[in-house]
């Protein structure tokens, strides 16, 4: 018993050491964090001579940014002490709220979620800054376009700046090397898309004297089509319809068609049998590892990971992107984005300090700038890129990951999608395909309406469309279900949605 | 112990035996694939299907997990929230299961069922945050460590086994001349080892996994224990705004190489916490030699 | 065992009958002190935090904070009860944890009898370390290796079915198979950890009482079932009721990685239906409503539970 109380003892002891060790180390973390607002400098005469601290908050998906050259350029350039909140994004929305309800807002802070009816409300509630004065004299970041500002006002006033993306980025992506081995041309129309698909699974595209390969890939809830449906002029979201009215895309004679083609091609084998178990990555996973042909409804920038990916597992393999199939009405293109992938805010409170919120917007302009831009995708000459005798750069990609961005606004760049780490070739593919799509994207007329019985019953009818839509391509129900899901959609609270919807677009109008 | 084994009793002891192979394969399988994935070349792994056995040691992955600074930064924070975390967790829960187990503590039941009423009912994310926020605890490693001190279901469980300690080794010690304390040290915790070494283990695995209660109160990156940093690694996100971030090439995608090295350099080093705390699980040492 | 206990402590009631009350309080000083951090503990990180509940009876906006927003009585469980798939919901939940109740809950126990059986303390050693290794298997890749293993295209089961000139089954997208699946997913991804605490009770037990058992004639079996389950009898009961209480928590992460549309009509349970509407945002407290229910009805399993251990003559959490 002795041996064991000593035991004790000793263990108590190394984990008492533990504890002074663990608070010195807890302590040290803690410094001075928690205010936001500028804790201003000796030298408060001049406004540009405050040195201000700022805190930015925005989603992570990888290593948060080092304090490295860049970061330290831009505490310089612009006389802050930046702090750079970077959250892990997949608890990016709960940590959104809390900090809200805490009332402790960082100095800016990306939202992402759109159309967001909570942001419409906290705008309402006064939670954020109206910025309509300050971006006036932020010459880079009203070079976004209009449309894109339209969409994202509220009551009529600018509580946020947009993270410009480009409209359109998708991709219709192929084996050209089992076209060529099947002897098949590229397909043009939904009908070529079919028949090859079907030889893709039949005919041994691959050559390897296995029935391994299929046709299309699908994910969950019938996804990656985004160009089918567009072919079969589903509409994007809303279909402005010929007597000029909006109907949900969900509903339209062109989604029942589509669904028709699906389930056809379903029975015939073209598409993946499990595509309703399958998530993103799965998905992506079933064209690089050399089992699908075909997918309709690919990102440009992924296609470059593609093409890597694939040629590990099949040298031999060729991907090439190429216009997206046209239906039988003759349409053909993508859905079109909102144009912008979160937005910017600022507290309201923060109007307290006129100085500082242009501080801010200067920072975030010169982010939207074209040297802005350079920096925050190439780093700083001499450290993180040599440029070449030609004038195209050399990049120290290993430094760039390394260090990470701080900036989290960018210009408005349409090529941003060519991943620069890859290949000439495919850096070419990529902007080649960008500029043919450019053009191609099919606008939702109603992107930026939050109809309130959406808000409420939205869930439900999605959930309602996608079990019905995975059922009728499966086969499990019969094309004759969608007349049922339509009468069902209607009546849960779709005609009620629509009539708002159309309402709205319709003071829209004059 | 004189013990003839019946025909009956062998069968059943070859049986048992095959049967806990049986399971040890099976629990070992998941385990087995991910390491075999992580060690095993691109190409390999890309062809997809279920990999058991790696075609060429590949240690790449491994590489680039243990050399990316945040990592080895994560580590050693982990390790001392688990350290400092867990002594907390056993000084805090013992110190609350002990009188607690003394049916004739005034208040018990209602204590008791107030616990039990917090393993139900809970305020959630918000309110938590602000009482945290308000200690200043925010940004601290003490924000891990102190809204978690004591797990209900830990408290209750150990009560339960201080309960099992029969009364006459307390009234012995009594008449020794030991108060409470004295009990408490000398005879309840050596007698309570394997139940000790159990929660040790629970709550230092709870540290060792702690993932959402770093993200809501710390922002600093330094501070992330390891499953933050793992977890940016490994992107498994399929929301509609993490598709949006991954077609503006923000991010990079890393292979299911890089993924399962992550899961088994996060799965490791506290899988071996356990044999260390195996030897207390042995059977009924002490208790002969107390009586005496 | 338990009778000697009972034995002593009525002994000890006897020598002291008027004078035990007052007695008690001041011997037990030192342990209302021991209490203390504790108490104060659950007191800051659970009670206090507890306000947050009164959000499922308001219209809750964070920005506004509690004071600000406003009182809607039971608005948000009238939505619930009426919303038309509820009872599909609840009887999903119901139908899982009942699954669970049966073949996972005794499965951990029935492993620690049979691991206590074993006299070689390597393999026992080595099998109980093996066991918990899926514990620290994320559902992420459980589901994943779901899929390779049962998917209907290159799924391993399924290959076999298929060079054993049989159909594919799909696995994934059949409601029927799909509580069967989560089941058996729990029971291997859990068992082993579910064990620790039961080795622990057992490797508590006296090894005399078996001596005397043998003593007494008793073979194999009737040790174990005077000898051993006593042991964990009372640990049983507590992980019972405690169970009990989480009645409609069925675990979201696994089933949100495991549904789709082809079986949502046994999959959707509470949690995947509360992290639908919370997508569309901002509705807190209609969520936090939904929640609220639950630790409700788990409240009151608990309380009968309690009860009739106590009825028994066990003892109860409280």
């Amino acid at each position: 018993m002795h041996k064991n109380t000593n035991r004790l003892r000793t263990f108590t002891l190394v984990l008492a050491a533990g504890a002074l060790l663990g608070s010195t180390v807890g302590c040290s973390g803690s410094g001075s964090t928690n205010a936001a607002d500028g804790s201003p400098s000796a030298n408060a005469k001049n406004p540009n001579a405050k040195r201000y601290k700022i805190s930015m908050m925005f989603p992570l998906y990888g290593d948060p940014p080092q304090k490295a050259e860049v970061w330290k350029y831009i505490e310089d350039k612009f006389n802050i002490e930046y702090e750079s909140m970077g959250v892990p994004d997949n608890s990016y929305a709960e940590k959104l709220m809390v900090t809200v309800a805490s009332g402790d807002m960082p100095d800016a802070m990306v939202w992402t979620k759109y159309p967001d009816p909570e942001f419409n409300k906290l705008v309402r509630q006064g939670a954020f800054l109206q910025l309509d004065d300050y971006l006036k004299s932020a010459p880079n970041i009203q070079k976004i376009p209009q449309t894109i500002w339209n969409n994202i006002k509220v009551d009529g006033k600018i509580y946020g700046i947009p993270r410009p993306r480009a409209l359109t980025r998708a991709a219709v992506i192929i084996r050209k090397d089992w076209l060529d081995n099947l002897g098949l041309p590229i397909p043009k129309t939904v009908d070529d898309i079919y028949n090859t698909a079907v030889k893709f699974t039949t005919g041994d595209p691959d050559r390897n004297g296995k029935n391994d390969t299929f046709g299309i890939v699908m994910g969950e809830n019938v996804s990656h089509q985004d160009s089918l449906w567009m072919a079969f002029d589903t509409g994007n979201g809303w279909r402005v319809m010929e007597d000029g009215t909006l109907m949900s895309a969900d509903i339209t004679p062109g989604r029942r068609q589509a669904l028709q083609w699906l389930s056809r091609l379903y029975q015939e084998g073209g598409i993946d049998k499990d595509f309703a178990v399958l998530k993103n990555t799965q998905v992506w996973e079933k064209l690089e590892s050399g089992k699908a042909g075909i997918m309709l409804g690919g990102q440009t920038s992924d296609f470059a990971r593609y093409v890597e990916n694939l040629s590990k597992v099949d040298p031999k393999a060729q991907l090439i992107m190429i216009h997206p199939p046209v239906g039988p009405t003759g349409k053909s293109g993508f859905a079109e984005t909102t144009g912008f992938f979160g937005q910017i805010v600022l507290p309201a409170t923060l109007g307290k300090d006129p100085d500082k919120v242009r501080r801010i917007i200067s920072f975030l302009d010169f982010q939207a700038s074209d040297e802005g831009y350079k920096m925050g995708r190439y780093g700083i000459e001499g450290v993180h890129y040599t440029k070449n005798p030609d004038g195209t750069l050399k990049l120290n990609n290993e430094k760039l990951k390394a260090d990470g961005s701080p900036f989290i606004h960018n210009a408005y760049d349409p090529y941003q999608y060519v991943v620069t780490s890859a290949p000439p070739e495919v850096q070419k593919q990529q902007h080649d395909n960008l500029d043919m799509v450019k053009d191609l994207g099919i606008p939702n007329p109603a992107v930026s309406f939050l109809a309130p019985t959406a808000v409420e019953k939205g869930a439900d009818l999605a959930k309602l469309r996608d079990e019905t839509f995975v059922k009728i391509v499966m086969g499990k129900l019969p094309i004759e279900a969608f007349d049922d899901f339509v009468k069902e959609w209607k009546a849960k609270g779709g005609d009620q949605i629509t009539k708002e919807v159309n309402d709205w677009y319709k003071s829209q109008k004059k | 112990m004189v013990y003839k084994p019946t025909l009956g009793s062998r069968l059943f002891d070859t049986a048992n035996v095959v049967l806990l192979i049986l399971c040890s394969l099976i629990t070992l399988f998941p385990f087995v694939y991910i390491l075999a994935t992580s060690l095993a070349p691109l190409s390999q792994v890309l062809r997809g299907g279920l990999i058991l056995w790696p075609e060429r040691l590949t240690w790449d992955a491994y590489h680039t997990i243990l050399t990316n600074r945040h990592f080895v930064g994560s580590l050693w924070i982990t390790v001392v929230i688990t350290l400092v975390g867990t002594f907390t967790n056993l000084l805090f829960t013992v110190f609350m299961a002990y009188p607690l187990a003394k049916k004739r503590l005034k208040g018990r039941s209602v204590i008791l069922f107030l616990v039990l009423f917090t393993m139900l009912f809970s305020g959630g994310m918000i309110p938590s945050y602000m009482v945290v926020k308000s200690l200043g605890l925010l940004n601290t490693i003490w924000s891990l460590i102190l809204p978690g001190a004591i797990s209900a279901f830990n408290l209750i469980i150990l009560k339960n086994f201080f309960q099992a300690i029969p009364e006459e080794l307390e009234e012995s010690a009594r008449i020794d001349g030991c108060k409470n304390m004295g009990v408490l040290f000398r005879i309840v915790l050596p007698l309570s080892m394997p139940a000790l070494a159990t929660f040790t283990l629970f709550y230092a695995v709870g540290h060792w996994n702690s993932f959402f209660s770093a993200v809501m109160y710390i922002t600093k990156s330094e501070l992330w224990p390891i499953q933050v940093v793992l977890r940016q690694m490994i992107i498994e996100g399929s929301t509609q705004e993490y598709q949006e971030a991954l077609s503006s090439a923000e991010i990079q995608v890393l292979p299911a190489t890089i993924k399962m090295a992550a899961i088994v350099v996060a799965t490791v080093p506290i899988l071996c916490v356990y044999p260390f705390l195996q030897k207390h699980f042995a059977k009924g040492v002490l208790l002969g030699s107390v009586k005496g | 065992m338990k009778e000697h206990a009972v034995k002593s402590q009525k002994m000890s009631s006897a020598l002291k009958p008027a004078h035990r009350t007052w007695r008690g309080w001041l011997m037990d000083w030192d342990l209302y002190l021991l209490l203390l951090p504790g108490l104060l503990f659950f007191l800051v990180f659970k009670y206090v935090p507890m306000w947050g509940v009164i959000i499922a009876f308001m219209d809750y906006s964070p920005f506004r904070g509690i004071l600000g927003s406003e009182w809607v009585g039971f608005k948000h469980f009238v939505t619930l009860f009426t919303y038309d798939q509820f009872w599909r919901i609840f009887r999903n939940t119901i139908v899982i944890s009942f699954y669970n109740l049966v073949f996972f809950f005794p499965a951990p126990i029935v492993l620690s009898l049979l691991l206590n059986e074993i006299r070689k303390q390597v393999f026992k050693r080595f099998v109980q370390t093996v066991i918990y290794v899926p514990h620290f298997v994320s559902w992420v890749v459980v589901a994943g290796m779901t899929y390779l293993m049962l998917g209907t295209q290159g799924g391993l089961v399924n290959e076999l079915i298929k060079a054993g000139g049989g159909e594919a089954v799909p696995f994934l997208t059949t409601p029927e198979w799909f509580r069967g699946l989560i089941v058996s997913q729990s029971i291997w991804k859990e068992t082993g950890w579910g064990t620790i605490i039961f080795l622990a009770a057992l490797s508590g037990v006296d090894p005399q009482l078996y001596e005397a058992a043998i003593v007494d004639g008793a073979g194999r079996w009737r040790q174990m079932w005077h000898v051993t389950l006593p042991a964990i009898r009372s640990t049983i009961f507590i992980l019972l009721i405690l169970r009990l209480g989480h009645v409609l928590d069925v675990g979201f992460e696994q089933i949100f990685l495991m549904l789709n549309s082809t079986v949502n009509e046994v999959g959707d349970v509470f949690e995947t239906y509360v992290y639908r509407e919370g997508l569309v945002g901002g509705k807190f407290s209609y969520t936090t409503a939904v929640g609220l229910f639950k630790s409700a009805i788990g409240l009151i399993m608990v309380v009968l539970a309690n009860w009739i251990a106590k009825k028994f003559g066990e003892e109860g959490v409280y």
